[in-house]
């Protein structure tokens, strides 16, 4: 037994093997949860490569396997991360029986984790990129199959992930090429300029930042805050992994400034697209161009407390978009995204409101919700860097936050006529539990700062500087 | 190396050919044309290659191509219609010679190119064409076929480029899978709609 096998191999097939049975959503949770706690059981007490004693057998739990002349390797260090992402996989799927999503959304969850495991398993790991791709490309019929619109932002979403791919690969194996000779400035420079453009296109980084309104916006809002989220994880972590791979790029200035640049313009505009919003998900996709603008910036700053923040938010980030995608979900079926048509919803849906609020606020960071600290020391690392550029991020902070009051707003907002109450019993108590799970990261924080200090030394050739 | 050197020229043709043809075609409804044209930019692919890969390598690569339009075309294919050869319009004029001013223009800078990617010239400068008629086929579509074609263009100058740099099975076969999976995203999209005009 390996652990590739265990955590990417078979999830991935079993995910596959449950489309026959998607006919049936209770069985096909059932089957996928049970997948989901056995793998985080798994990661949490039985260590990588150790020998596992049952009865009188024993087998030996190896870290890599061999595929067609390539590796795939998980180490122990990956072990938290690998129990996160199943743990992540079993809300979505187990909360999927609350409301109503596509029948191959189960399956798609645990294919699209185990393809994510593959990308962080996978040497070298620039071929992560092509996990990705394959993840898009699964996705992509049902996000179809449950369009609002034209399907104009799937077929750019398509384009965009495509040419990502093309520019990161290409990327990935002139890096390999200037690890051999760094002094080569020539080449060095253009594969700065290659990733960078491949990163652009996948980070959703202005000016290609348009097809994550337009797809959150057209489709269901379950489906894209999984997939969006899990994708946008993996792009950072394909970042990371090239960062920790190659110290050439760890010690070229130009690239920090160019990410603290980068980060800046993306929290400037996503912030201000964010506040001219008239739609529920187009505001939660530029909450995401902002975020990534802000995580851009942390990682350009290359320091251990800048790394710790970058990976606490991502965190923080990844739980507060899922109870954002369940409350949104919880609406009514034929609701159409419009702020206008969430004017006084507080009052039908006072927790559907609650949950909208809580959940936008948790990530923009306001006190007594888990991002504060991580924003405020943020905003302290921004004016350390320079007054400039500290009272750019300020304002693009702030327009967050005023975006986000707007919401509140139009939420509380004394409508003439009450709408129709559309959470039901179990949505409501889930909501509560996603209220509470974000209250609960705020005032005990220890598990959680200790699960980010496990996944941070990882990483600490990249917040070591 | 002269039978490498009229391979070269063929293939690089034939993918010349193919790709103009597409992007000529742009919009119109009879896509079986475009069809054969994406698979002859396949056997100009095969010929670019010839010398460098193994003959398994090749005929996978070409089926990958052949079973892309088949799958594209899946739904879209009304052999009953008689094929009829397009009449010359201004449009097709104009994105033929829009073709050939693309191709003058990677010509000029596939130099510069070809000092940091170490592939050969001729496969080089064949990538870089379907990687940018397939940029603008997507862009001036309206049609999800056409729009698909454009996509699997693209990733066809990639796969041609990456081929070479690359020679892991694995990655190869990811190519291969990612390029099927294109074409039956797109024939499955073009299958929900009833008809294949593509608001915009």
């Amino acid at each position: 037994m390996n652990a590739p096998l265990l955590w990417f191999i078979i999830p991935f097939f079993f995910g596959a093997f449950l489309l026959l049975f998607s006919e049936s959503k209770k069985l096909s949770i059932i089957l996928a949860s049970t997948v989901c706690l056995f793998l985080i059981a798994i990661s949490a007490t039985v260590p990588i490569n150790s020998m596992v004693i049952i009865g009188k057998n024993s087998i030996i739990f190896t870290d890599s396997m061999e595929i067609l002349g390539r590796t795939l390797s998980l180490e122990r260090a990956t072990q938290p991360l690998l129990a996160f992402f199943y743990s992540y996989a079993f809300i979505w799927i187990l909360f999927s029986a609350a409301v109503r999503v596509h029948r191959f959304f189960v399956p798609l969850v645990l294919m699209e984790t185990a393809l994510v495991i593959g990308v962080t398993a996978v040497s070298p790991f620039i071929y992560g990129a092509f996990f990705v791709q394959l993840a898009v490309l699964i996705a992509l019929p049902i996000f179809w199959n449950g369009k609002k619109k034209s399907g104009e932002g799937i077929i750019r979403f398509l384009l965009y992930q495509t040419l990502g791919l093309i520019f990161l690969a290409i990327g990935g194996w002139l890096a390999s090429a200037v690890e051999l000779n760094p002094s080569d400035q020539y080449i060095l420079k253009r594969t700065m300029v290659v990733l960078l453009v491949g990163f652009i296109f996948w980070l959703a980084i202005f000016p290609f930042h348009s097809w994550i309104a337009i797809l959150m916006d057209e489709s269901c809002p379950y489906l894209s805050g999984f997939v969006i989220n899990i994708l946008q994880f993996s792009s950072f972590l394909i970042l990371l992994y090239f960062l920790k791979s190659y110290l050439w790029l760890r010690t070229y200035d130009p690239l920090f400034i160019g990410l603290r640049m980068i980060g800046a313009i993306m929290l400037i505009i996503g912030s201000l697209w964010a506040v001219f919003q008239k739609s529920v998900q187009r505001l939660q996709a530029f909450l995401i161009v902002a975020e990534n603008g802000i995580a851009l910036f942390l990682l350009g700053l290359h320091t251990t407390q800048s790394f710790s923040v970058f990976i606490s938010l991502l965190f923080i980030r990844m739980i507060a978009s899922f109870f954002w995608a369940l409350a949104v979900k919880s609406l009514p079926e034929n609701f159409d995204f419009g702020l206008n048509s969430l004017q006084g919803l507080y009052r039908s849906d006072p927790f559907i409101s609650m949950t909208l609020i809580v959940s936008y606020f948790s990530t923009v960071g306001l006190p007594f919700l888990p991002g504060f600290p991580y924003q405020a020391t943020f905003l302290q690392l921004a004016f350390s860097e320079s007054s400039s550029m500290g009272t750019v991020l300020s304002i693009g902070y702030w327009l967050l936050i005023a975006a986000g009051f707007r919401l509140t707003v139009t939420l509380l907002h004394p409508a003439e006529k009450a709408a129709e109450k559309s959470e039901t019993a179990n949505q409501r108590a889930l909501l509560i539990i996603g209220i509470a799970t974000l209250f609960l990261i705020t005032f005990f924080p220890e598990p959680f700062n200790r699960f980010i200090a496990q996944i941070q030394s990882q990483f600490t050739l990249i917040s070591g500087g | 190396m002269r039978g490498l050197f009229v391979t070269s020229i063929i293939g690089g043709a034939l993918i010349i050919l193919g790709a103009l043809i597409i992007f000529i075609r742009l919009n119109q409804s009879d896509s079986r044309i475009s069809l054969i044209a994406y698979i002859l930019e396949y056997v100009g692919i095969v010929l670019l290659l010839v010398r460098i890969f193994s003959p398994q390598i090749l005929i996978s690569v070409f089926l990958t191509g052949t079973m892309g339009a088949a799958i594209l075309g899946t739904d879209q294919v009304d052999l009953h219609i008689p094929l009829k050869p397009d009449k010359i319009n201004p449009q097709g004029i104009f994105r033929f010679l829009l073709g050939l001013i693309f191709a003058v223009l990677i010509l000029s800078i596939e130099p510069e190119i070809a000092i940091w990617i170490p592939v050969p010239d001729s496969i080089l400068f064949c990538s870089l064409f379907l990687i940018l008629m397939g940029l603008t086929t997507f862009s001036l579509s309206s049609r999800l076929m056409y729009r698909f074609l454009g996509i699997l263009n693209i990733f066809s100058g990639f796969q041609l480029v990456y081929m070479l740099l690359e020679e892991s099975v694995l990655v190869f076969g990811f190519m291969i899978a990612i390029d099927l999976l294109i074409a039956l995203l797109g024939a499955y999209f073009m299958s929900s709609l009833q008809n294949d005009e593509y608001p915009t």
